[in-house]
Parts: structure tokens; C-alpha cells; sequence
């Protein structure tokens, strides 16, 4: 209580502190003694008050046995042209080669469980679930929390530098600060409505990315559509699922006579510590109300924890209050969901669903309240926490589970607002670690590389800065396109680059396609070859994004909405991807000469983006034999469009037309920082990538 | 007189039926421009090759496996040595025998077998050939094909290949096979049965393909059939009808006709069951090109296909229940970057002066379906080809459009090119009324209401609820919002790029010119069709030159008012070219008459690839239906939801 009172001036001085170090910590990485705690992130915030939140989850990083070894592993098993080359691990082998030891993953969750804390594990042993009461984990940090406010958004963050006791292997805390610097790259028009009349319908898109040329190849006696293959989504919004059926998904599939895939909800249940390590002291206690949505755990793998909630189940969107009493559909996860779902209809589809309990109190700490009448611009009043910062504990998942053959991620956030959250400005730390352990075990993993143009910071729209995670070196970052086409999927007018200034919509200003050069990881070996390029550049290929050029949702069926139209963002691009990505390895899978892998899982193809330069790289050819397809058979080149942001919104969410545009990129012949190297069709890149001839 | 008797009975015929009133409703009048004289033809001065004769006996394989009745492969013998001449004949692979041990025997004669008439002109029944007349022939052989006292049942007749001494290989003649039927005695000679003749350069052998210009009934028991190989003095048989300067309409439509089992009439029927016809190659490509001028110029996108298209015609159904073809044609045109394939059935059907269409269904490979069909059939051709013939199609009828998608449309035209259309769009209905005199209206549902007025002192009004913008008509006025004409320009030089796999010289060229004006979807659409058609292959090679252009914005390009972006001048916001072209690329196999003879040149065929570019045509003017919605209801919601 005492440094409650002094908390103002301690802030100040953990700022400076802060701005001393210069981000020189390493999260994630080999203990250098002090923990990150994403200090940064307070830089230009406001002292609020104290902090009063009834419940706290928290991800710490266990210091690694080897973590750059990981990362360069990873760089290895996606890289064709290294021994190493597609030698994928599964999660065990990557903690006994890479992650903590198993007596230093002990002691850690045995120090949290012992101040009486919620305390999960993975097989991978890279981090830590911790949960529990803001006293608890005030207690195990040392510190207290605070209510800060910046770029108009309150979080919560520690007063003072967290402290852990000396011998508690812990190098990193992921979200002590829970400064929401990431954002789902979806753009809902302001003029879309229910039963809207336009987007594009999934036959449309099918045709025109030729997945229909998927479908149409028969190998191993079916024919392409994902079947056997597993597409994990990371998402934040809730899905409704009853009795195994998603509800918006079977409206869509009913509205336009279409086949979709099974969308199941994958069940986060960090286990290992408990039923592995047998650590005593665990709080343990049933789930309050089992429901479809709220599945009871399986007792055999981790002592269910109330401190660890599954999400609630869906609301009406008329319902008001903040969650988990009211819990409506965000339209991103129906658009991931439907998007995959309908593309790649033969695979199921995984729905990680980033859900915690207290984030209302998180994002706004002293008021879990109904939203006021009028939110202010911009405030995303009453919305969960996005990306990294929700869903670490659901990428622990995915690669405990090891199932996600490819995965889709339609969120991210500037590059360099994430230093100290996830990595350090030499890019070293604990998120490219998670995403390093996915490719290591080959999934790939399509991001979305943001809907800002070339500005990709959430904090200041004035600054050229590329969005992570699709930066990431072990990530295919997924930008966007305008793609008008006709009802049969043929273009009628040429696929441009998706930005404000070359598809105006009406002078709306809707986004542009994220794109630009990393200042934090370097290029990965391919796309330095292929362009160039010394930094990772981004985005490496491009979808539908444009929402001009936008496609049909089913949203809230169960309450009365039930279609919804040109949705639009790098949201849409990066499902999309996923899917055909999907087409690609169920064509591996039954392709002798292609399912080669080492590891369990002899079809994957690990990182996309390597493969795709290596198209990109081949500019001509006869195609014969089909790996042979060269770069122009396979992408689309978009050489017309920019992605200069221009600041927003204005009224009516209009452009402001008083800023100044962020300068853009600008499409050109070839690979270019607005879409790529352009746009994939299906089956010639089943055709390049497997050799399985494509008819 | 024998002669004079046959042609007298030919015209007797041509009248009998001309009275029958059907005409099928070919509205072209049936007019047979005058012809060319009969060329005075000589016989070839083939030197005799005999006397000879053979007999042999063959056993007939048993379709294998059991039970009898059953398809079997094809079989054939070969001639017995010591002969002038060898060979072979070759029986198809569809057939029946009933019993065992059935045996087939082959003769071979220089002269006439003894109750079988000798081959000469004279003889030749001419109502069943009425394409062809000549005075002269030289006959070199006599083949006789007699099957056992089982009953071998034979629907196709047989190929031969025949070598004969090189001294009757001369240069100009041509090389035919006639065909005599003994339980048909009256029908005599059948000249131009087969043929002519394939000749490898600098060979003495001679290739019939058989198929046959007249059913081969086929395998009578104990029954010899004729086969008499001749020569003729020209490379093909001169043109019939007979000259007449009298207008003759051949055929009555209301008639059942019975497509899958030719039955033999007095005129040209250039279609039948079986045909089959290709096209692909270097030269048939599609191309695409999209330039967008306002109000953001883009670079011109192109993108190029080449295209493989395969026609067989079947036999089906007319809307009206009467027998018809199904033309078909499954076209791939292979992009870059992914393959789009399009089938197109046709219904068609033919009297002896015109080929006609009742319309067509077009499908893609999402099974989205098109189907088109007229109130009345609609001229595609005028037989015989020729200089001077023009035509137009009448549009009234309905074009229904059915997407996998839940999407449909249902537009009903009136014969000026005026229509009424309801859809269903995602759940929205829409309907579109627009007028021949260029006025309409799009509505959807309660929701909001474009309108167009009737040009008028060369402007047009636009008006969505309350607004309204006033504009210089971007079409020509008086408007004319439909129209499909066609001219028969006669025999023309190939283009360069057209090089069929098939001898073609000179082939009649017809153009089909459409123009559709749409004030309300806001484009026009023109596009020139060229049909270059050989008398005895059909349409060798075809162009298609579509030009679209758009004048509102259907990208949005623009700022919501006044709602609907125009040009504002006569220059489109946006052109969308296709360019396509189709070369005959391998022989086609031809089971018609008129055809075989070389008399029946027809582009029925060769139209139903234009379904291709209607599909994406249809598909494109979908698209802007919802892009046009987009506009009205944002208009009338001030680009809020509403």
C-alpha cells in the first residue's frame, strides 16, 4: 500500500529507467538477470491511478535452455537450401533441445503456485500460464499495478520494475502491460448492413484464386479440399458453436448453397505442470457452468483452474455490459472462420479463441461498466484485448497440440510498439521464439500484414512502421488487394494494390494494404536472394482485402443478423491464404515425392514465404514438369496501387483531410512492398510447390 | 429422260413439303440464290485395271465378352493377293451378331456384279443425293460385302483402304465410293457414299473413313451390299440444288425430326448425331484487355488464353418437344495463371434452307448455369452459303441465370430488345425494366430506385430517390438497345491466322454484328463475329471481337454523389476487350450429309462457342447489377448502413 502513494513519482522513474535501457534486455532469451517486463511500452504514458482489478493472467517466459538455437533451427527447417530443411521437431523434442529444463520449468511454476496462483504449462516448456487475484501476482512480482493512459487507450501496467527472487528462472513477463498496441485488421464499411447486397460470395473467390482448380484435381483418388488438413485460427472474437455446428457458418452455407468445413473451438488447457511435474498446491475447481462453449476440462491433463476460463458463451449484440456478461460476435472471427472454412471445405477448421476473463477490467480498469452512449472515436470501449497480448496462451496451444498443419492470424501491431512486449529491438525474445517453435514444427503460419498502408503503428499513424507478427521471419505476411470480379470469379478490370489513394471508395479512406521493411529482423534467406532485400520486407504475397472489393459475412445468425457484406482488410487476405495453403498440403499429403518431412507430420511444408520466393524466383520456364511453374503461371503481379496511409478518421469515418499522408510504397513489376510478389491462384501453386499436375 | 423424270421429281418433292407450311419458322425466306451452272464434267480417262474377280470368306469375330449382342472391337480383312488392287476393309467396333460361326464374304469385281445395275450417272438416285450431279464417272471396282446367314447388324458402314496400280492415280480426278443396297433396288446407286478419297502424296492408296453419307442399314442376311470405287473429274462434286429461280422452303418444323436417326430429305442437312469438330492450336488464343481512362486511369491490364474447343452434336429436344441437336461445346481457355472452362449446349436444328437456333444453357465450372431461349428459333445460317444473304435474330424469349450461389436472374426480352428482369441477389430482389426507347428503371426492393429517362435534346436524366443528375446521353440516339444481324459475304480469303488442319480454300465468311446499348446498367457491349465456313468441314475458323464499355462507376472510384459517377462525355470510364480466336485443328469427323459432300457449310456449330464470352459477359453484367446496388442503397442511406 505504501508504494500505491508514491506510485506517480516511481513511475516516472521506471519511465527513465526504462528509456535507459533502451530496450537491451533480452525477453525470452538467456537470463541477463533482469526481467522484461515491456517497460517500453510505458514510454509517453500517463499516470492514471492506481490499479484495481479483481483478476490478472499473466505469460512469463522460463529461461531457455538454448533460444537463439530455436530461431536459428527454425530458420534451418524452412530454408530449402539447408540440411536442416524441413527436419521438423515435435514439441517435446523442441523443450529438450531448445526450451527450459524441465527442473527450471518446475521451480518456476512452483514459485507462482506457491503464492497462490493458477499456474499452466506446454510440453515445448517456453512459457508459463500464470493467473490469479492483482494481489497475487502483485505479490509475486514484487510490484503493484497502475492505470496509465496513452494514444487515448487505459491500460494497467506494474508501478515499479517487477522484481523475482534471484533463483526463479524467469527472464520475461509478456503483459504485466497491457498497452493494446495490436488490432485485428478487419474493416467493417461503415455502410455495410445486415442482408447486405454485396461482397463477394465464396463461390466467387473460389473461382477467381482458381481453389477451384484444387477441386478439380483428383490425387489419391479425391479431390483437393483440404481434406486430412488442419487450419488453426488464432483469434480473439467468440465463435458460436452449438452442438458441433457453427451457427454463422451453417447460415452461410445455407445463403449460398456451399459446402464448410467443421469449425470446432481447440480447448487452450495448459497442462504438463501439474500432471507432468506433479507440483502440489495448484488451485483446482470445476468450471462453473459447463457449456458447449464451456467444455469441462479433462481432468487427466491439467487440474482446471477457475482462474483459467473458457470463454463465455455468445450474446446477442443488443446485449449491454462489458464480459463476460455480454460477449457478441466481433465479425473478424466469423469472417477467419468463414473464409477458411469455405475455401478449403474438406479441412477442419481449429479455432483457437483468445479469451480472458478479466479484460474489460484490464482494458478499462476502473470500469467494467456498460459502454457510455457515445464511445469516444477510436476507443474500442468494451473489447477484448487483441493479438499477442490475448493470445500467447493460445499459441502455447497450438504447439502443444502439434495438429494445425497451417494457421491464420488476422491481427498484429506496429513492430516497434511491440519491442519489450515480445522481442527486443535486435529482435531476439520471446514471440519470434513461439513463432520459431511453430515453423520448427512445420506449420506454416499466414499473418496479416496490417490495413494502415505503410503506417503500420497503432500509437502513431504519422510513422512508417511495418506490423508484427507478420514480420516475423518464421511468418507469410499476407497484404491485400482490390479484386473486382464477376460473378463467375473472372476479373473485370486488373487486381490493384489495396490503397486509399488508388481505390478511394468514395474518398472513405478505408485502409491500404500494411507493407514496408522491417527495422528489427532481418530478410530470411529466400526473399534476400529473390529481391534483394537486407531486411525482412513486407508483405510477401497478397489476397483480397480491399473492402470495395470485400466479401459476404454470416454474423449473429442466432439473433437476428444474419449477412453481412464487403467485409474487407488484410483480415480476409491472410484466412484466405491459409486456405489455399491448406489445398497445398492435403496435394503434399498424397504426393509420394512431396510428403518427405521428417517428424510425424511428412507432408508439411513449414514457412510459406521460403517456397513462394523460390517461385518468385523463377521467372520463366515451360512448366513441364509442373514443379516447374514459373513465377508468372502462379501469381498474379499487381503493378498498379500505393499504400500511403492517410490518418483517420474524420467524420463519418472519412479520411481527415487536414493530415498529411504517411508516404506509401507503390506497386510495381515484380516484388514490392504493397503486395508482394502479387497474388496466388491455387492450383498453379499446387502445381509449383507439389509437382502434382493441376488440370 | 431418266434424268429429266428424277429432277421433275425433285422438285415435285421440294413443293410437297414447301406446301406443308412449316418452314420452322425461318423467316429468311428460304430463297435459293441463283446458282452456278452445273460444270459440263468429263469422265477421268482411268485405264481399266481388270478383268478380275474373288471371293472370300471370313469369320466374324463374336463380341466378346458373351453374351452375344454385345459391343466388340473392330475388325477387318484385308483383300486376297493376286489382284490389281489390295487393301483392306474395316467394320467399326459397334455391332451385333446373333449365333455363332457367323461368317462375312468379300468380293472383289472389275465389272458390275451380275443383277446389280453398273454405276453410271443414270442410274444414281438423285433425290437422295441432291447435292450432287455429275454425268461423268469412272468406275475402277466393284466390292461386295455379303454376310452369313446370321444376322450381323452394322450401324456404321465400313472404311476402306484400297491401292490400285498408279496409272488410275491422275491429277484433278477424285475418288469416290458409291453404294448399291439390294434390299433397297430402287434406290440404285448411291454415289458419293464415301469420300473423296484421302491420297498421301505420291501414293496409289486410297483412304475412305467411312461413316457414310447415308444410313447403312446394315447386315441383312445372306444379302451382298455394293460398293463401286470411281473416279470423278473434279476435286469436289459441283453444287446442287438443282437451278431453280423459284423460292423453295424445304422442311416442316412442327415435324418431329428424328436427329439421331438421319432420315433422308431433299435438302441440305449440313448437321447430324456424331459430328464432332476441334479447334486449338497456336493460333486459337482469347485475350483480354481491360483499360480504365476515368476517373482513375489505370495501366491496361491483358490477359491472354489459349483456347481448346470441342463441338459434338448430339441428338435432344427443342423446347417444343421436337427433335433438335445439342450442339456442344466445351471450351478451356488456359491463362496464365489457372484454366476456365466453359460448356455450351445449343439447340439447333436445320430445314434445307436455314440453320436455326431455340437458344442455349451455358454452363461454367462452378455449375452456374445460363440457359437462353427464344420464343420462336432464330436463324443462324442461310443454306446454301453464299454472297448476299443477311438476317437478323429476333431476342424476345427469356434468359434465366442460375447460380451455385443462391443467385438468380430472370430477364424476359420483347423482340425490340427491350426487358423486364426480377433477381435475387444475396437475398435482395431486384428488378430492372428498361424500355426501348432507353428509358428504365432498377429497383431494390423498398429500398431505393434508379432511373434513367428517354434521352431527350441529347441528355439523359439520372435520378436515385430525391437526387437527380442530368447528363449528355453517352450512347447515340435515338437509341437502339438491341440488335444481332448477320451477312453471308460469300467465299473469302483465309486470314493469315487461319490455318486449319483441313483443306478450306476460300470459305464463305459470315458476320454476326450484336449491339446491346443498356442505359441502365450504364455500358454498351458490341461484338463481331466471323464465321469462315467450309462446304464440307463447317466453320474452320471463327473470330470474335467483343468490346464493353462502361460508363458508370462499378468500382467506386468516385465520391457517392450524385450516386451514380457517369463520364459525363463520350469516352467510357472503362473498355473491356476480348478477342478470341478459334482454328479448325484436326478433321472433323462429319456424319452429314451435306457436309461430306461438301455442299453444307454451317456455322450453327461454330456459335455455340460463343458462349464462352456470354458467360462472361452474363457474369460481368451480374457483378454490376451489385455494384450498382451499392450505389443506390448508399445514396439512399447517405453511405451508411442502413
Amino acid at each position: 500500500m505504501k508504494r500505491l502513494f508514491l506510485a506517480p513519482a516511481l513511475a516516472v522513474a521506471v519511465l527513465a529507467a526504462a528509456a535507459c535501457s533502451g530496450g537491451s534486455a533480452v525477453p525470452g532469451g538467456a537470463s541477463s538477470g533482469a526481467l522484461e517486463w515491456g517497460q517500453e511500452q510505458l514510454g509517453g504514458a500517463a499516470f492514471v491511478g492506481p490499479a484495481n482489478v479483481d483478476h490478472l493472467e499473466v505469460n512469463v517466459v522460463v529461461r531457455q535452455q538454448n533460444a537463439s538455437g530455436l530461431l536459428q533451427y527454425a530458420r534451418g527447417a524452412n530454408n530449402p537450401a539447408s540440411p536442416l530443411y524441413r527436419q521438423f521437431l515435435t514439441p517435446q523434442q523442441i523443450a529438450d533441445r531448445f526450451g527450459a529444463s524441465a527442473q527450471d520449468y518446475h521451480n518456476a511454476a512452483q514459485y507462482f503456485a506457491s503464492r497462490n496462483l493458477s499456474v499452466g504449462g506446454w510440453p515445448q516448456r517456453l512459457t508459463l500460464a500464470v493467473a490469479g487475484s492483482q494481489s497475487n501476482v502483485e505479490r509475486a512480482f514484487g510490484t503493484h499495478f497502475g492505470v496509465y493512459r496513452k494514444n487515448g487507450e487505459e491500460f494497467i501496467a506494474p508501478m515499479s520494475a517487477p522484481q523475482l527472487p534471484a533463483a526463479i528462472p524467469v527472464v520475461a513477463a509478456a503483459n504485466l502491460v497491457t498497452y493494446d498496441v495490436q488490432r485485428r485488421d478487419i474493416v467493417v464499411p461503415p455502410r455495410v448492413g445486415n442482408n447486405a447486397v454485396s461482397g463477394y460470395a465464396p463461390q466467387q473467390v473460389q473461382a477467381a484464386f482458381d481453389y477451384t482448380g484444387a477441386y478439380k484435381t483428383v490425387v489419391g483418388g479425391s479431390a483437393l479440399n483440404g481434406t486430412g488438413i488442419n487450419v488453426g485460427i488464432i483469434g480473439t472474437g467468440p465463435i458460436d458453436v452449438i452442438g458441433g455446428q457453427d451457427q454463422d457458418a451453417a447460415t452461410l452455407a445455407t445463403t449460398f448453397r456451399v459446402r464448410m468445413a467443421p469449425i470446432a473451438i481447440a480447448t487452450v488447457t495448459p497442462s504438463g505442470v501439474a500432471a507432468g511435474l506433479k507440483i502440489s498446491g495448484i488451485p483446482t475447481a470445476p468450471p462453473s457452468s459447463p457449456s458447449p462453449n464451456n467444455p469441462p476440462p479433462n481432468p487427466n491433463l491439467f487440474p482446471f483452474s477457475a482462474d483459467f476460463q473458457s470463454p463465455p458463451p455468445v450474446t446477442s449484440p443488443k446485449c449491454t455490459g462489458p464480459l463476460p456478461t455480454c460477449n457478441p460476435e466481433d465479425v473478424e472471427a466469423q469472417l477467419d472462420t468463414q473464409q477458411i472454412a469455405s475455401l478449403a471445405p474438406g479441412s477442419n477448421v481449429m479455432f483457437y479463441l483468445a479469451y480472458n476473463a478479466s479484460d474489460c477490467h484490464v482494458y478499462f480498469p476502473n470500469s467494467c461498466a456498460p459502454a457510455p452512449p457515445s464511445p469516444p472515436p477510436n476507443s474500442n470501449y468494451g473489447q477484448p484485448l487483441e493479438g499477442l497480448l490475448e493470445a500467447d496462451a493460445e499459441i502455447q496451444q497450438a504447439i502443444a497440440d502439434d495438429k494445425a498443419d497451417v494457421i491464420s492470424i488476422s491481427w498484429g501491431g506496429g513492430e516497434p510498439e511491440n519491442i519489450g512486449g515480445y522481442y527486443t529491438a535486435s529482435g531476439s525474445g520471446y514471440g519470434p521464439e513461439e513463432f520459431a517453435a511453430l515453423a520448427a514444427e512445420g506449420i506454416a503460419v499466414f499473418a496479416s500484414s496490417g490495413d494502415t498502408g505503410s503506417a503500420g503503428c497503432f500509437g502513431n499513424t504519422q510513422r512508417v512502421c511495418v506490423q508484427y507478427p507478420a514480420s516475423d521471419p518464421s511468418v507469410t505476411a499476407v497484404g491485400g488487394v482490390n479484386a473486382p470480379i464477376d460473378e463467375l470469379g473472372q476479373f473485370e478490370a486488373p487486381i490493384t494494390a489495396w490503397g486509399t489513394t488508388t481505390a478511394t471508395n468514395g474518398g472513405l479512406g478505408l485502409g491500404d494494404s500494411g507493407g514496408g521493411v522491417s527495422t528489427i529482423f532481418p530478410a530470411i534467406a529466400a526473399q534476400a536472394s529473390t529481391t534483394g532485400a537486407t531486411m525482412r520486407e513486407v508483405p510477401d504475397l497478397a489476397m483480397l482485402a480491399d473492402p470495395n472489393t470485400g466479401v459476404f459475412v454470416a454474423v449473429n445468425s442466432r439473433f437476428g443478423g444474419f449477412l453481412t457484406g464487403e467485409i474487407g482488410g488484410t483480415s480476409v487476405a491472410a484466412p484466405q491464404s491459409a486456405a489455399m495453403w491448406a489445398l497445398v498440403l492435403e496435394a503434399c499429403k498424397n504426393t509420394h515425392a512431396c510428403a518427405t518431412a521428417g517428424g510425424p507430420f511428412p507432408y508439411r511444408l513449414g514457412n510459406a514465404a521460403p517456397l513462394i520466393y523460390g517461385i518468385y524466383g523463377k521467372k520463366s520456364g515451360t512448366g513441364s514438369p509442373p514443379a516447374a511453374l514459373p513465377y508468372p503461371n502462379v501469381f498474379y503481379d499487381v503493378v498498379y496501387g500505393q499504400n500511403p496511409n492517410l490518418p483517420g478518421p474524420g467524420p463519418a469515418n472519412t479520411p481527415n483531410p487536414n493530415a498529411t499522408p504517411v508516404p506509401g510504397y507503390v506497386a510495381g513489376a515484380g516484388y514490392d512492398e504493397v503486395t508482394g510478389v502479387g497474388v496466388p491462384f491455387a492450383g498453379h501453386l499446387i502445381q509449383a510447390i507439389t509437382g502434382q499436375a493441376v488440370p | 429422260m431418266r434424268t429429266r423424270f428424277l429432277l421433275l421429281g425433285f422438285a415435285a418433292v421440294s413443293a410437297a413439303l414447301a406446301a406443308c407450311g412449316g418452314g420452322g419458322g425461318s423467316s429468311g425466306g428460304g430463297t435459293v440464290p441463283t446458282p452456278t451452272s452445273t460444270p459440263a464434267a468429263t469422265a477421268p480417262p482411268i485405264p481399266g485395271i481388270g478383268p478380275f474377280g474373288s471371293l472370300q470368306h471370313f469369320n466374324v469375330p463374336q463380341p466378346t465378352p458373351p453374351p452375344q449382342g454385345q459391343s466388340a472391337g473392330a475388325f477387318s480383312f484385308s483383300f486376297p493377293g493376286g489382284l490389281p488392287v489390295s487393301g483392306s476393309v474395316s467394320f467399326p467396333g459397334q455391332y451385333a451378331v446373333v449365333g455363332s460361326g457367323e461368317t462375312l464374304a468379300l468380293r472383289l469385281s472389275s465389272s458390275a456384279p451380275s443383277g446389280v445395275p453398273s454405276l453410271s450417272v443414270a442410274r444414281s438416285a438423285q433425290s437422295r443425293r441432291p447435292m450432287y450431279t455429275t454425268s461423268q464417272v469412272s468406275t475402277i471396282l466393284y466390292i461386295g460385302v455379303q454376310f452369313g446367314p446370321n444376322i450381323v447388324a452394322l450401324e456404321t458402314p465400313p472404311s476402306f483402304s484400297i491401292t490400285v496400280p498408279s496409272s488410275v492415280i491422275l491429277p484433278g480426278a477424285s475418288y469416290w465410293l458409291a453404294a448399291y443396297d439390294p434390299t433397297q433396288p430402287s434406290l440404285g446407286w448411291q454415289l458419293a457414299f464415301e469420300g473423296p478419297a484421302a491420297i498421301a502424296t505420291g501414293s496409289s492408296t486410297l483412304n475412305f473413313s467411312g461413316g457414310g453419307l447415308y444410313d447403312f442399314a446394315g447386315g441383312s442376311s445372306n444379302n451382298t451390299y455394293w460398293f463401286a470405287l470411281y473416279a470423278a473429274s473434279s476435286s469436289l462434286p459441283p453444287p446442287t440444288p438443282a437451278p431453280t429461280n423459284q423460292p423453295v422452303s424445304f422442311g416442316c418444323t412442327n415435324q418431329p425430326f428424328d436427329a439421331g436417326r438421319r432420315t433422308l430429305s431433299t435438302g441440305p442437312r449440313p448437321l447430324a448425331t456424331g459430328d464432332t469438330s476441334s479447334y486449338g492450336g497456336a493460333n486459337s488464343t482469347l485475350t483480354q484487355t481491360i483499360a480504365r481512362g476515368q476517373p482513375c486511369p489505370e495501366p491496361t491490364a491483358t490477359a491472354v488464353a489459349s483456347v481448346s474447343d470441342a463441338v459434338t452434336v448430339a441428338a435432344t429436344t427443342a423446347p417444343s418437344g421436337a427433335a433438335a441437336w445439342d450442339a456442344q461445346s466445351i471450351e478451356s481457355d488456359a491463362f496464365a495463371t489457372n484454366t476456365v472452362t466453359t460448356t455450351t449446349d445449343s439447340i439447333v436444328n436445320e430445314d434445307a434452307t436455314h440453320e436455326f437456333t431455340y437458344g442455349n444453357t451455358i454452363t461454367d465450372e462452378n455449375g452456374d448455369t445460363i440457359q437462353t431461349r427464344y420464343n420462336s428459333p432464330q436463324t443462324v445460317d442461310e443454306l446454301p452459303e453464299g454472297s448476299g444473304h443477311s438476317w437478323s435474330i429476333n431476342p424476345a424469349g427469356t434468359v434465366n441465370e442460375t447460380l451455385t450461389d443462391n443467385t438468380s436472374i430472370a430477364r424476359t426480352y420483347a423482340a425490340d430488345g427491350s426487358y423486364q428482369e426480377t433477381d435475387q441477389l444475396a437475398g435482395a430482389t431486384t428488378t430492372i425494366n428498361e424500355r426501348a426507347d432507353g428509358s428504365g428503371s432498377y429497383t431494390i426492393g423498398s429500398l431505393g430506385t434508379l432511373t434513367v429517362s428517354a434521352p431527350s435534346a441529347g441528355t439523359i436524366t439520372l435520378a436515385i430517390g430525391a437526387g437527380s443528375i442530368t447528363i449528355p446521353a453517352w450512347f447515340t440516339t435515338p437509341v437502339t438497345v438491341y440488335g444481332d444481324t448477320f451477312a453471308d459475304n460469300g467465299p473469302q480469303s483465309s486470314p493469315s491466322w487461319c490455318q486449319p488442319a483441313v483443306t478450306a480454300t476460300n470459305p464463305d465468311q459470315i458476320v454476326e454484328t450484336l449491339a446491346i446499348t443498356d442505359p441502365v446498367l450504364g455500358y454498351t457491349e458490341n461484338r463481331t463475329t466471323t464465321y469462315y465456313d467450309s462446304q464440307t468441314y463447317g466453320t474452320v475458323c471463327m473470330q470474335i471481337l467483343d468490346t464493353l464499355n462502361e460508363y458508370y462507376d462499378y468500382l467506386q472510384d468516385t465520391p457517392i454523389s450524385p450516386g451514380v459517377f457517369v463520364s459525363g462525355n463520350a469516352s467510357p470510364l472503362q473498355t473491356n476487350t476480348i478477342s478470341e480466336f478459334y482454328v479448325m485443328n484436326s478433321t472433323p469427323t462429319i456424319n452429314a450429309i451435306a457436309r461430306r459432300s461438301g455442299a453444307g457449310g454451317v456455322s450453327a456449330l461454330a456459335r455455340s462457342k460463343a458462349g464462352a464470352i456470354d458467360s462472361i459477359r452474363a457474369m460481368q453484367r451480374m457483378q454490376r447489377m451489385r455494384n450498382l446496388q451499392r450505389y443506390i442503397r448508399r445514396s439512399e442511406t447517405g453511405g451508411r448502413s442502413s
